[in-house]
């Protein structure tokens, strides 16, 4: 089940949520928060997150999906 | 089956990738419960859920740390499906009976209105909230005096009586 790509030459982690289980409000706000640390583009259920600085992109697409989770939980 | 993966009942644990994949039967455990699990297990693991809400639900489980006890955090995800759905089943049948009692509460401590500012509906609904609670059917003890109403225990007629 390959829900996080890593593209490592160009820097960014791809990720693809399921709608059946991922509101899409909260996928919404995760970005819009997520957006001050990095550069993120969404195609369809498709989100492209490319750090500003340095970072682990396997980490970054986790906490993404955990962040998700979390905004979730509490609406 | 390689040394790398193995299956035990629903978990499917790689070794390798240090994850396991938990499958989940919608049928016994809906999605919100199996979403609200999740989220409790993000403290101390990144959780992916995939699948088919009406056939399979994958949850994807990667621990932040290193830890070879990857069936344990499985077993420990199928322990709390079980608390959350329980207490799932129990809201729902406890829910009428959690209405009437908020009503009941609401009503008690309403203002009285007058005759002229009470509609017919508000009327009925009062009588009807009566007759649904039969006051003998509710009869318990109450040796702390809990139960008596503010006004009747502390208002303005009752200082008046001690003068």
């Amino acid at each position: 089940m390959e829900k996080i790509k890593i593209n490592k030459e160009n820097n960014e982690t791809l990720l693809k949520f399921n709608n059946e289980f991922y509101d899409e409000n909260a996928v919404q706000q995760a970005v819009s928060d997520f957006k001050e640390y990095c550069n993120i583009s969404i195609e369809d259920n498709e989100i492209t997150i490319k750090p500003k600085e340095t970072s682990d992109l396997n980490i970054i697409g986790y906490e993404f999906y955990n962040y998700v989770l979390g905004l979730m939980k509490n609406m | 089956m390689d040394e790398e993966s193995s299956m035990k009942s629903n978990l499917e644990i790689n070794k390798k990738d240090g994850c396991i994949l938990i499958s989940v039967n919608p049928k016994f455990y809906p999605v919100d419960v199996v979403m609200s699990v999740a989220y409790i297990f993000t403290d101390k693991n990144y959780i992916l859920v995939d699948g088919d809400p009406s056939e399979e639900i994958i949850v994807e489980i990667h621990p932040k740390e290193n830890t070879v006890e990857l069936e344990n955090i499985g077993r420990e995800f199928n322990n709390e499906l079980i608390n959350y759905a329980s207490y799932a089943i129990q809201a729902i049948k406890n829910s009428k009976i959690r209405e009437a009692i908020m009503k009941r509460v609401t009503m008690t401590n309403a203002p009285k209105l007058d005759n002229a500012s009470v509609t017919n509906q508000e009327v009925s609904d009062e009588a009807k909230l009566d007759t649904d609670f039969d006051d003998e059917e509710f009869e318990f003890d109450d040796p702390e005096g809990i139960a008596i109403p503010w006004e009747e225990k502390y208002g303005k007629d009752k200082d008046k009586q001690g003068e």
